[in-house]
Order: structure tokens, then sequence, then C-alpha cells
């Protein structure tokens, strides 16, 4: 094994070891299920194999949460065309929420602040896990989600605002009561 | 500007450019609204990083990731290409450079639970602070870069990669700008979370990168200065033992432990003043283990190809493995008695199993050949009439030095069919500390006892103890029979918070003593991924207390699990202390294997303090050499010696051991043996010395397991002068793993053994293989074969 074999080995069990986590919580958002996310998220890793090291190291993370979305939303799309039946099950839980079992194993580790997360429009959500979970920047949020960077800043003033009016109103029943 | 502008959202996010900034901070100044709207969307914005960061990253199954590591390897195999001409020194740099950039990554998103040692558990993620460029990086200063790396943060390699690194940064400017700057940071990071003893508020963390080293010292002292009794937090670094004036500074994730002998006193000190001024560095209590220590100076191997070993070594940063010293080639004449101790542990197996599913060639030390060659079952037919054990001779050509013979010896112990056997108290010490969350610890755990559960009786006895923070009676003895109650009290361990093994372990043993039953399997189970033995071994007393329990028929089961933490030599140790058996388990098939397929081997112990004694004949052998056991060892007379503690074999188990046999008249003297300058030996010995035709004679010595004094066997062998060829299937299997573990350990003793010769030997005897681990065996060969290159 020379140089570059051992490199790229050891640069894609790096990456594996620290995006697999945030991008399986991610694409299981989209999903709705983790066994799912976790395909999507093989499929990803796979295609970083696949890519020129060059073309992707200064912008691996915003590069691997774009793969993993376009994938992730390509699956779902298969799904629903494949299997129109169960769209009304699928609308009951809408995709980008946790499925049923994983609220519940979840919920105690949730904050209040994640529960009125969970009642935002979508793309507000997934602007803020990305903002607040994985730490990206606008830009890299706009490279990942296609949406402006302006869009980007919008959508996070406005999910900021509703929480906090949410909050406060929480606050001033909990002290009313 | 009205207080409902995106802009203060963008402001306290970070992500305004120069003037925008200002012309907000003016506003800030001015108007009390919008002070007032950016400090409410701060504290939501912390809220939201607070709460979605806890939330958990799970992992990619073992299987995925083998996948895509697969792919990755296959993916450069076809391309080799322009980077190539990266040689050398920067190719290196280039690497590690990489490596950092996915750290850095990983810093700003909260790595998930499974990250090991390269990872701090929590970095700075604000995207509005980008880590300075190479310009503004204070450099470490040269004395504190020699402490680290004495102390194994720095490897040779990596330290040299880290000048690289800069060399490199001015070849590729762009590329690297970002990350060298991360790669120091990271590593004096990683020491600074090491060391300390509570997460920090985020602002502070995002300042340890620009002055890494000023936050490694700064952080230290007080960690120091505190008291040992306040370090209850998961990541607790200070402990003082039941000795007094003890000190360990150790982390869950990394296990950074300073724990030092009387006489070493002066030089750990002056290794802690690298990280803490001197007058703290003075007030700290150092007593204890030195061993530990030991491996933070381990070699990362030099060389411009090891840079995936520069990282997988500080990775590995806390798996400890004792220095095997392998045996040397042994003249018959001087010295004619060879004498061990059985062992028939396994766990050496699954964890180079482990190293090389991830693509990594595991460290020599980690390669115990025995424990290789014992892993497999073998044909050999059990025992008649009342023995514990039957045994099995083989000799033939040795596979990998044509002249020289290699003897199998094989051991069988009696088979005690399932609903025969004895009943069962067992007692389970689980660690459920934060560490053992990870999928392959605890929740695999979880599913090897619910199977183990489905094979207990009414006659069994099973209890639960947990610890983490404290220890917990999880279940108190429940017979066998109530599977409910059983599998109920499985589902409810969940891992979280630091450890503290000790006082479980003295929980475990009560109950144990309570329950025991008279003639029945009496075992404390120990499951763990490492962070206990840190506890125990700096107590004398728990490992006397392990030694006595045993005497008294309470035996120890050690189960290994995870990576990263694995303290393999003390978890063995406290095994053998224990009469029992360490076994290192890295998937269900292996748990499985170990708590259900092994339980009657397991549980049954059929005999104890087995010794085996090899007498050669000078006459026909001129030198020979035993195949690992090399921490088995025993002295010719402790084999007659029955207050001295050997191996056990349980029910049905087998064990193997190899030797490999110079006869005379072989004219290359095989290596470590040098002429002797006194005297001259003749060619041959004069026959007259015995004039048996014996090659040598194989003596056991065991007791029944509630005996105290010992049985002696005896079995003479005579060689036929067999080939490989017409050895059995069993013996050319066995051959062929000893020679994968001479090779993995790049042994001096290896001869002509290859990758390609060991694959061949192993295919060509594959036999029936029922559970495919012979099959799995061919494959982990191929794959060293192609980690190693050869």
């Amino acid at each position: 094994m020379n140089d570059t074999e051992t490199n790229t080995v050891a640069w894609v069990r790096v990456a594996l070891e620290h995006y697999e986590g945030p991008l399986i919580r991610y694409a299981a958002r989209i999903m709705g299920d983790p066994e799912q996310a976790r395909d999507v998220v093989q499929d990803t890793f796979l295609r970083l194999c696949k890519v020129k090291r060059r073309q992707v190291e200064d912008h691996l993370a915003p590069w691997l949460f774009k793969v993993c979305r376009n994938r992730a939303l390509d699956l779902r799309r298969k799904e629903r065309h494949m299997r129109p039946l169960t769209a009304t099950q699928a609308e009951a839980y809408p995709s980008s929420q946790p499925s049923p079992s994983d609220v519940a194993a979840s919920q105690e580790a949730q904050g209040r602040v994640c529960q009125i997360l969970a009642r935002l429009p979508k793309n507000q959500q997934e602007v803020v896990h990305l903002k607040f979970q994985d730490g990206m920047s606008y830009k890299e949020i706009s490279s990942i989600t296609g949406l402006s960077v302006s869009n980007v800043g919008f959508l996070l003033h406005t999910a900021i605002k509703t929480i906090r009016q949410h909050l406060q109103a929480e606050d001033t029943s909990a002290q009313e009561a | 500007m009205k207080h409902d502008d995106p802009r203060l959202t963008a402001y306290v996010l970070g992500e305004l450019d120069a003037e925008e900034r200002a012309n907000v901070e003016a506003l800030i100044e001015r108007d009390a609204a919008v002070r007032e709207a950016v400090e409410s969307i701060r504290a939501t914005a912390d809220l939201l990083e607070k709460e979605l960061g806890a939330q958990p990253a799970p992992a990619l199954e073992s299987q995925r990731r083998q996948a895509i590591l697969d792919a990755a390897l296959g993916a450069n195999r076809r391309r080799l290409t322009p980077r190539v001409a990266f040689a050398g020194m920067a190719a290196a740099a280039v690497c590690l450079v990489v490596a950092a950039a996915s750290l850095y990554g990983l810093s700003r998103t909260r790595g998930g639970p499974q990250l090991a040692a390269i990872r701090a558990p929590e970095g700075p993620r604000r995207s509005e602070k980008r880590a300075p460029s190479v310009g503004d990086v204070p450099r470490v200063p040269e004395e504190v870069r020699g402490q680290l790396r004495s102390l194994g943060y720095l490897g040779d390699t990596s330290a040299r990669s880290i000048d690289g690194i800069e060399e490199a940064a001015g070849i590729e400017e762009e590329e690297v700008a970002r990350p060298p700057v991360k790669s120091e940071a990271e590593n004096l990071r990683g020491l600074a979370m090491r060391t300390r003893p509570e997460p920090r508020a985020e602002a502070d963390l995002v300042e340890d990168v620009q002055e890494p080293f000023n936050a490694v010292a700064a952080e230290y002292g007080p960690t120091l200065s505190a008291s040992p009794g306040e370090a209850q937090v998961p990541t607790e670094r200070l402990e003082e033992t039941a000795g007094g004036g003890r000190l360990k500074a150790r982390s869950v994730d990394q296990a950074y432990l300073l724990s030092v002998g009387e006489g070493e006193k002066e030089e750990a000190k002056e290794l802690i003043s690298g990280f803490v001024s001197p007058a703290v560095a003075d007030e700290v209590p150092l007593l204890g283990d030195v061993s530990a220590f030991g491996y933070f100076f381990r070699d990362v191997p030099a060389g411009d190809d090891r840079e995936s070993e520069t990282i997988e070594a500080r990775r590995s940063v806390s798996e400890v493995y004792a220095a095997i010293r392998e045996n040397p080639f042994t003249r018959a004449m001087d010295n004619p008695v060879s004498t061990f101790a059985i062992d028939v542990d396994t766990a050496s197996y699954a964890n180079v199993r482990r190293f090389l599913s991830q693509r990594t060639l595991p460290p020599r030390d980690a390669v115990r050949i025995e424990e290789l060659v014992n892993y497999f079952q073998y044909d050999y037919s059990a025992p008649e009439g009342g023995d514990p054990f039957a045994v099995h001779v083989e000799l033939a050509a040795c596979p990998w030095r044509e002249q020289h013979r290699l003897a199998r010896f094989g051991l069988k112990a009696r088979d005690i069919p399932a609903e025969d056997r004895s009943a069962g108290n067992l007692v389970f010490l689980i660690d459920v500390s934060g560490s053992m969350k990870d999928a392959n610890k605890l929740p695999l755990l979880k599913k090897a006892m619910a199977a183990l559960v489905r094979q207990l009786t009414a006659q069994d006895r099973v209890t639960i103890v947990t610890y983490a923070n404290d220890s917990r009676l999880a279940l108190s003895p429940t017979p066998g029979d109530d599977k409910a109650m059983l599998l109920g009290a499985l589902d409810a361990l969940c891992a979280g918070g630091s450890t503290n093994g000790a006082a479980g372990i003295e929980l475990a043993y009560d109950i144990a003593v309570q329950n025991f039953i008279e003639g029945g399997a009496n075992r404390v189970i120990l499951a763990t991924d490492g962070d206990f033995n840190v506890g125990v071994t700096a107590r004398p007393d728990l490992v006397r207390l392990i030694e006595d329990e045993a005497k008294r028929g309470v035996f120890l089961t050690v189960l290994g699990f995870g990576t990263g933490n694995l303290k393999d030599a003390t978890l063995e140790a406290l095994a053998n202390k224990g009469n029992g058996h360490y076994a290192y388990i890295d998937t269900f098939n292996e748990a499985r294997k170990v708590l259900v397929g092994q339980l009657t081997g397991t549980l049954v112990t059929v005999a104890k303090d087995v010794k085996v004694q090899v007498e050669f004949n000078p006459v026909q052998v001129a030198a020979y050499r035993l195949l690992g056991y090399e921490n088995r060892a025993l002295t010719a007379q402790d084999f007659n010696d029955d207050t001295r503690d050997a191996g056990e074999i349980g029910a049905g188990h087998t064990v193997t051991a190899l030797y490999e046999i110079v006869p005379v008249g072989v004219e290359t003297p095989p290596p470590g043996v040098d002429e002797l300058k006194y005297q001259r030996r003749p060619p041959a010995p004069p026959t007259e010395l015995t004039g048996s035709e014996e090659l040598m004679t194989l003596k056991l010595r065991y007791k029944a397991p509630d005996a105290d004094t010992s049985t002696r066997r005896e079995y003479p062998v005579v060689d036929s002068g067999k080939g490989l060829d017409a050895a059995s299937t069993d013996f050319r299997f066995a051959a062929a793993v000893a020679g994968f573990g001479l090779l993995l350990r790049d042994s001096p003793h290896k001869g002509q053994a290859t990758y390609e010769a060991v694959i061949d030997l192993a295919q060509g005897a594959r036999g029936e293989d029922p559970d495919g681990y012979r099959a799995e065996f061919t494959h982990l060969v191929r794959t060293a074969q192609a980690l190693a290159g050869r």
C-alpha cells in the first residue's frame, strides 16, 4: 500500500467518524426512518470515495450534507411513488419529523425548545438544525439546501423569533398558573 | 432598522461583514429595543445550540463502514496519479492536513459519541469564530512539544508532520491554509480536554484554538488544585483512592492517565510540569502503578508511509498492550525443560480482527499468537473414562522453516452437555458509564445476555450489578427460568455517567458469595470497555479480593468491549487473577460464541491450575521455541509447586500449544542463539546420553476444580518425520494461524512465512468449518496482506 492509498483510506475513515452521526441524524429527519437514513449515509460516503479529494476537501461538510440531502429526497420521492397506498400514512407523520418510536425514545432528552421547534415549518426546522446542530454558516446552508443566503437568514430569523415568542408565552402562562 | 430585522439574527450568529456589524453595534448602543432584541436572540440561539447539540448522533453499523472503507481502498487502487508526486514528507503532511480538515469540520458539528482519541469532546462550533490563519497561531514552545511527544500525543512522525505541514502550507496555500492550524491546536486541545475537570462555556473553547498552549496550562492548573472528591462528573480527571494521597488524571473518553510509581516521582513531576506550574506539580502526590505510563513512550514507527499509523496511534492512545517479548530459541542441551500455564483466552484474535476491519494493522503487542491459535475449534477427540481432558500430539515439518519441526499439543477437555452441567450462580457486573453507550458495547452485551438467558434453567441464578457513578443492584438474584424478569432487567439497562468500578466489584462479590452454589459454577462476569481497571489496578486490595475469592471458588470472567479505551493488559491480568477468562467482544457473533456457545465451557471449569512442562531430548533436539504464551511462562520449579496459580480449562474447551523445534543436525543456527565462546559442542551429542529415540516428553499437572493437590500425567513423543502435507487438517490450520501471528508481529522468527503461504495453508485446511470462522480467517489474512502491501 502506498502513501496515496493510505491517505485516502485514512481520510475517508476520519470523515466517516466525524460526519456519520450528524449525517444520519440529518437524513433521519428527512426520511423519518433511521434505517433508511443509514442507507442514505452509506451511499453518501460511497460517493465520497469516488470523487477526487481535492474537489471536496475544502468544503467537505457542506458537500456531504448536500449529497446526503439530495439522496434522501430522491429516495423519499421514489418511495412515495412506488407505494401510493401508504401515502396517507406518510402524511400522518411529516417526514421531517422523527418516527413515533424515535419521538418516544428521545422525548425525555428533548427540551422545550426542541418541542417548539418541531411545530415550525419544515424548511425552518431544517435550517435551524443545520445552523445550531451542525454548525453550518448561512453560506454553507445555502449551498446545501439551494436556498439563497438571504432566504436562509430570513428563515433562521423567523424561526428564532417564533421560538422566542413561544418560550415567553409559556413562561407567562406558567407564572399565571 | 427595526428590532425585527433578520440582520440582528445574522449579527448574533456572526454572519455580518465588518461594516454591517459596525452599523448594528452602533444601533445597539443607541436603541434599547434593539439591544433587548439582540439579547433575546442570543439567549434563544444559545438554548437551541445547547438542546440540539445534546441530541445523540447515531453511528453506522460496522458492515456499512467496512463497505465504505473497502470502496475507499478500491477507489484508490484505480487511480493513483498526481498526488503521488507529493512524495515523502510533503505527502505525509498533506495526509495529516486532510485529516485535520475533517477534524475542523467535526469540531463545528459536535462529534458523535463514536469518535476516538483525535476527537475533542467538544469544540468551537460557531461559524463566526473561524480558526485563525497560519500567521497568527502562536508557535508552541519546542520544549512543550517535546513533552507532548514523549507523552505520545505527538509521535515522532506526527511531530515531523506538523513541521511538514508548515512546509506544505507554503506549497499549497489555498488547500491547507486553515487546517494546519487546527492540527496542532487539535492536539493541544485534545490534551486540554483530557485534563479538564468539567465542560466549560462555549466562548472559552473558542479561545483555546487561538491560544492552545495557554489553554492547556491554564486549565490544568485549576484541575490539579481541585479537590479530588469533586471529580465525580462524566469527565472526571482526579480521584483519590483508598490508599490516600494518590492521584490519577483520567478521562472517560481518553483515559489519559498519570499514575506513577513511588520511585518515578521525580520523572513524573518533570513531565507534569510541562503542563502545570512547578508549584502545582509539587503538590501532586504520585504513587501507584507505573506500567500504564510505558505506553506513552511507545514509538510511532517512523517512515513516510506511516501517516495512517500516526493517526491510528493517537486514536488508540488509551489502548494499552503489555509488551510481548517473544520466546527465543533455547538450546535443549542448556535448558531441556520448558514450562508454561495453559491459556484458553482468545481475546487477541477478536481484537486483531477489529483492527483489520478498520483497515489498520494491529499494534504488534496486541497480537498474542497463542490466543490467535486457540480462537479456533480443533477436532480433538474427547477424553475417555474419568479424565478431565485428553492430550493429542502431532509433529510435522514447520511451514515457515522447512528444516525445522513443528510440534502441536492439543488438550481437549471433557464435554458436559448443557443439561448435565451444574447450576450457575452468575453475577454480572456491568459498566454502564457513558462510554458504554456505543452500539458495539452495552447494546451488544444486552443482546448477547438475552441469548444467554434463554439457555438458563431454574437451577441457575442471575444477578446484575451495574456501576457508573455508583454501583447499583439492577437485578437481585433471580432464577434462570424467570425469563420475563431477566429480560426486563436487561432491557432497562442504560449507559450514562462516569465510572467508579471499585464499589461495584465489592458488591458483585458479596452477592456471589451470599448465593454461592456448592459444586456449581460461581462467577462474577465483568463487562466493561476498560475504564474499570483504572480504579482496580490502583487498589491492590481489590486485586487481592479477586484472588481470594477465586481460591474460595468464585471465578472472574472479563468481557472487554469497544475500542479506544480498552486496557487489554489489565483486563487480562484481572481475569487471570480471578482464575477466569478474558474475552474481547466486538460483534454479536463473538458475544454469542463466548456467552452462549461456550456457556458450559466458560461456566464450568473441569480442571484448574493446568501446567504444561515439556522436556526435550538433547539427542534429538538442538533447540526449541514455544510460540506465544509469553505471559504464561513458568519456571521449571513452578511445575511441581501446587501453590503456584496457572490456567483453567472449561468443559469442552480445546487448548493448543505449538513448539518450533530445531532437530539435531540442522546447520543453520536459529536466530538468537550465539555460539558459545568457551565450549565447543560436538555436532551431535553422544547418544550414550540417554539412548532414547524420544523427541520429548509432555508432562501435565492439573487440579480438579475443588482440589488443592495436583495430578501429574506424562506423554512421551516420538517424531515419525512426517511432512507438512501429511499432517492433519487441524495441524495445518493451527500452523497457518501461528504463521499469521508471526507476520503480524513481524517476528524475528517468522522465517520464510509469507501472507500468501499462510493463505494457501489455511485454505487447504479449512475442513468442515461449520461456523465459517476459518473462512473468515483467510479473509482477514488477505486484508492484512493488502495493508502490509505484500
